[in-house]
């Protein structure tokens, strides 16, 4: 993927520099969000990480720019303040996601990561999570680029998932997806499902983790 | 205060010497015509019908009537049934009106006459013989030089007492306000003269009316010398495990810098990074407490759904844990539950001791999966929001100091020891209390006591 | 006919008496003689300004004053008190300011700043010394009245008093007689029987007073007749004791005036002390100030009578101006006086 870091701190952004480019991602870095803007003009990127406290034009005042010229980019903000304010009205903004500073660099990839996969899920048939891609069109399974055989359910539970990654999921929710109105299904049958979907993708950095009394969530763990 | 009235009391002066400016014109005009009106009533009375012709005798006192007014000069015509002059000024400003009837009132009229204002009268009277059947009219007039010195007489009278009694009032009043805020500025000298946060209380005073002030003022700033006192305690305490903190990764960067060897220990680094984790922890939670005292003293409090807002912290632990084995469980109530409450303040009281519980519930356990229950109970006015473990727990003898700030209890040693206190801090700021127990999972039961936002409190906040 | 008499007192500037901006002209119904002194004091005062004073009767001066022929006078002076508050309510005059009080409470001596009194003159009986040797003089209206009846011989064609058509004076005393006392109806009978002579002036009755012509002259001018007294051995002079009335000489300043401040002047002058002192010693006039009493009142007749009856400046004298009053009340007069 393709990121565009504006950070003013050199430390901070020579570090993630440093990061993404040892992890196989294209990363250019600006300091600034006027020279941001000339280069999301003319230059093609996946996603773009911003500071929100930077010298001249803020984080919030190139966001909204972006969203008001219709700019679909995917957004991520970090902050270095805790407070609710500030994440509020950068999600109002049109922000994907946040971080709030400091953050563990894994953390960070692992959240672009997730919000490039997100965005390239609605245009692309292939999904790809770690280890795992599953390709929509086809419905083919893959780890490490072996196919996995999986049932149709199975399948359906899988691309629910896929598509509502780190999102808490009941067991409604997957039964209405799962099940037509006329087809009687008990509790159990999700259960089973999953418990099979679960042992089929092992070995996958997919997780998916069960919360008693809740519901259930997917995450990739990459 | 005293501009603003003396104003006030000018504006009212001014309608006022409208109303008098008024009433001495009204009164000089009511005087003198009188003068004037029984001058003419007398003059009518001197005219008759004798030898079948309307015969004029005035007599002397019509006049003296008008002596009254002494420097006041006189005109006057008297007019025939036909409204031919027969006696008097023949150039008069105004002619009789044969339309007119001898029991109408007079007619008053102001004129030009000769250069100088005028009154005048008209008066008509009937004859009714015979030979002469008609109106005669006598009209009268006589200059206002009288009447206008008793119109600025009256209305110089009436004002000048006017403005004693304003300037009066306003002396009364300068007087009064002069004394009611004596005491008030006895209480600013005595301010003025101190520091804010000099620890001294202001002296007695004798005056019974400030006494509730002062003692006031005085609660007041002990309260806060009270508050940056605690406030001096944080930070020394803030200070010194933030400096051990960063001293010992310095230490540990010092170390790794003066190796020998070329290439740096990976495990000293791992070391480095974990203590640094540690840090950035100790400071994240600083910085919250200090977030949620301030919000607390803010108070900015609204109404929030319990559950809504368990399933998001839930949500946000489940996926930053997911790569864990620790097991989340959520119990909710059987009713709606919610609370006056700052969410950002709960959200991070919450999280705080889930991250402990995290913390301690997997340490030593590893043969059975970590396991941290979160319930919901409504109990009448109040809720409690449980977070429990199965790790080894607090000795119930421990379980007070726990809550301090920055003491750490048990085995634990990665914590910052401010969890629980920021979780006290929040449910103290949203007017509930924090009870720390054994849980039957076996490990430490923490418990939010909240007051529950019922119908009737939150239709009154409605409406 | 009236007379013209130029006072001549600025002989230096004859060539500029008749220039009219060095001139304070004045209008007067009073005898040069009576005022000289008082003209030449205040040209001394005023020694650039030379006087020029015409001498009229009260009705001339009044007709000339409504249809003038002449240039229009800076000062008025007459005695007839009601034909001058006539001119003044008209128009005619203007204000004068700082004019003095001669004394306290006397309102009645001026008139709304524009008509001024300066003289105080009784109006008395005059009787010839001779004729009334033998005889009781009567001190009061009622004993004229009661002599007039009883005695009607002995004042047979011997009586006079002014003409009250003819002369302004005349009529103002008349009128206000009758104002005044219920009983003048009567006496005006009783002088008609008696076949009393009328005059228009003062000098004319004086002078047949004295030689024995006339032996009693009713309601005669005070001021000339005690004039004539101190020169004259053969008349004496009685101011009633039951009501005295007094005429004011007044004057104003006439509204087309072209020298009005110095108008203004001459009328301060005449009420200051000076003026009053010189009308009480060198004048046959007499001073408002009754105080000063009058050289030709050696008997201080003037201090000593308490019921006088000042006819005051004021509106009311206009009522017997009135044409109809006017008329009747001569109408009455006459046909008393000539039954």
């Amino acid at each position: 993927m393709r990121v565009l870091l504006t950070e003013d701190n050199e430390g901070l952004a020579n570090s993630i520099v440093h990061y993404f480019t040892d992890n196989g991602h294209a990363i250019d870095w600006v300091h600034s969000a006027e020279k941001a803007d000339l280069i999301l003009s003319h230059d093609e990127f996946d996603m773009l990480i911003l500071d929100v406290n930077l010298p001249g034009k803020s984080g919030f005042e190139l966001l909204s720019s972006l969203r008001s010229r219709k700019n679909p980019l995917p957004v991520l903000i970090l902050t270095a303040r805790a407070d609710i304010d500030d994440r509020v009205s950068a999600l109002d903004l049109g922000a994907d996601d946040y971080l709030v500073k400091p953050f563990d660099l894994r953390e960070l990839a692992a959240r672009c990561r997730a919000l490039v996969r997100r965005e390239r899920g609605k245009s692309d048939n292939e999904i790809q999570c770690g280890n795992l891609s599953f390709n929509s069109a086809t419905k083919t399974v893959k780890i490490d680029d072996e196919i996995i055989e999986l049932r149709p359910r199975e399948v359906q539970m899988l691309e629910l998932f896929l598509t509502h990654l780190d999102r808490m999921l009941t067991k409604d929710d997957i039964a209405n997806r799962l099940y037509n109105f006329d087809e009687a299904y008990t509790p159990n049958a999700v259960e089973q499902t999953l418990t099979r979907l679960r042992k089929q993708i092992q070995g996958s950095t997919l997780i998916i983790k069960t919360v008693r009394g809740l519901g259930y969530l997917a995450h990739v763990d990459d | 205060m005293l501009t603003r009235t003396a104003l006030l009391m000018c504006t009212v002066l001014a309608i006022l010497s409208v109303g008098v400016w008024h009433y001495a014109n009204t009164s000089a005009d009511y005087s003198y015509d009188r003068l004037l009106s029984s001058a003419s009533v007398t003059m009518l009375d001197g005219i008759n019908v004798d030898k079948n012709q309307v015969h004029i005798d005035l007599p002397y006192s019509a006049f003296e009537i008008l002596q009254l007014a002494p420097e006041d000069k006189i005109y006057y015509g008297i007019y025939g049934p036909n409204g031919h002059l027969l006696s008097g000024y023949s150039d008069l400003p105004l002619e009789p009106s044969m339309t007119e009837r001898a029991a109408d009132q007079p007619r008053y009229e102001l004129h030009t006459y000769k250069g100088q204002k005028v009154r005048f009268i008209v008066r008509h009277k009937r004859l009714s013989e015979r030979s002469v059947a008609g109106n005669v009219t006598v009209i009268l007039g006589q200059t206002t030089i009288a009447r206008d010195t008793q119109m600025r007489d009256t209305l110089y009278a009436a004002l000048t007492t006017l403005m004693a009694v304003m300037a009066i009032a306003l002396l009364v009043l300068w007087l009064a306000i002069n004394r009611a805020l004596t005491p008030l500025s006895w209480l600013s000298s005595q301010l003025v003269s101190q520091s804010p946060l000099e620890n001294g209380q202001l002296p007695a005073t004798k005056i019974m009316e400030v006494a509730p002030l002062t003692q006031a003022i005085n609660n007041y700033r002990q309260q806060w010398l009270d508050a940056l006192a605690v406030m001096r305690d944080f930070i020394a305490d803030a200070s010194h495990q933030i400096r051990t903190a960063q001293a010992t990764t310095k230490a540990q960067l010092e170390i790794a810098l003066s190796s020998q060897s070329e290439k740096i220990d990976r495990s000293v680094v791992e070391a480095i990074y974990q203590d640094h984790t540690k840090l950035t922890r100790l400071t994240n939670q600083l910085l919250v407490h200090a977030t949620i005292v301030h919000r607390g003293d803010r108070q900015e409090f609204i109404p929030l759904d319990i559950p809504v807002i368990l399933q998001e912290v839930i949500t946000h632990a489940v996926r930053d844990y997911a790569h864990t084995d620790i097991e989340f469980e959520y119990v909710a109530a059987h009713e709606k539950v919610a609370i006056l409450g700052d969410e950002i303040v709960l959200k991070e009281a919450l999280r705080n001791v889930i991250d402990n519980a995290v913390a301690h519930g997997s340490t030593g356990n590893a043969a059975t999966h970590g396991l941290i229950r979160i319930s919901l109970k409504a109990s009448g006015p109040n809720c409690q929001l449980w977070v429990e473990d199965n790790g080894p727990g607090i000795p119930e003898e421990q379980r007070q100091r726990a809550l301090e700030r920055f003491v750490k209890v048990g085995s634990n040693t990665q914590g910052s020891g401010l969890g629980l206190a920021i979780a006290q801090t929040a449910a103290i700021s949203h007017h509930g209390q924090l009870m720390l127990s054994q849980s039957e999972l076996g490990g430490l039961a923490v418990c939010f006591l909240l007051p529950r936002l019922t119908e009737a409190s939150n239709a009154s906040l409605n409406s | 006919m009236h007379r013209l008499i130029v006072s001549l007192i600025s002989f230096f500037f004859v060539a500029n008496l008749f220039a009219n901006d060095t001139v304070l002209r004045i209008y007067s119904a009073t005898d040069i003689s009576a005022i000289r002194p008082m003209l030449h004091e205040f040209e001394s005062l005023y020694p650039d300004v030379p006087v020029l004073y015409r001498e009229f009767n009260t009705i001339e001066l009044f007709d000339e004053l409504l249809n003038p022929s002449l240039p229009a006078p800076d000062v008025v002076i007459s005695s007839a008190a009601d034909l001058q508050v006539k001119l003044v309510n008209d128009g005619f005059a203007q204000p004068v300011y700082d004019v003095p009080d001669v004394s306290p409470n006397q309102p009645w001596a001026q008139w709304s700043n524009e008509l001024f009194g300066f003289t105080y003159e009784p109006i008395v009986f005059v009787y010839n010394k001779e004729a009334f040797k033998n005889t009781a003089i009567p001190h009061t209206h009622e004993a004229l009245a009661e002599q007039l009846r009883e005695k009607a011989a002995f004042y047979q064609d011997r009586i006079g008093t002014y003409d009250a058509g003819s002369s302004g004076l005349g009529y103002l005393v008349a009128s206000q007689d009758e104002v005044t006392f219920s009983l003048t109806g009567r006496l005006q009978e009783s002088l008609g029987r008696a076949k009393a002579s009328i005059h228009c002036c003062s000098s004319i009755l004086l002078t047949r007073l004295s030689t024995g012509d006339l032996v009693f002259g009713y309601n005669l001018l005070g001021s000339y007749a005690m004039a004539k007294a101190t020169n004259n051995e053969h008349i004496g002079v009685i101011v009633p004791e039951d009501y005295t009335l007094a005429i004011l000489r007044s004057a104003f300043v006439h509204k087309n005036a072209t020298r009005p401040e110095l108008a203004a002047a001459f009328i301060r002058y005449l009420r200051s002390p000076a003026g009053q002192i010189t009308i009480a010693t060198k004048t046959a006039l007499m001073p408002l100030n009754r105080q000063l009493g009058s050289h030709n009142d050696p008997e201080q007749q003037l201090q000593k009578s308490t019921n006088f009856h000042p006819i005051r400046l004021g509106p009311e004298l206009l009522l017997y101006l009135d044409q109809h009053k006017k008329a009747q009340f001569l109408n009455s007069w006459s046909l008393a006086m000539r039954p």
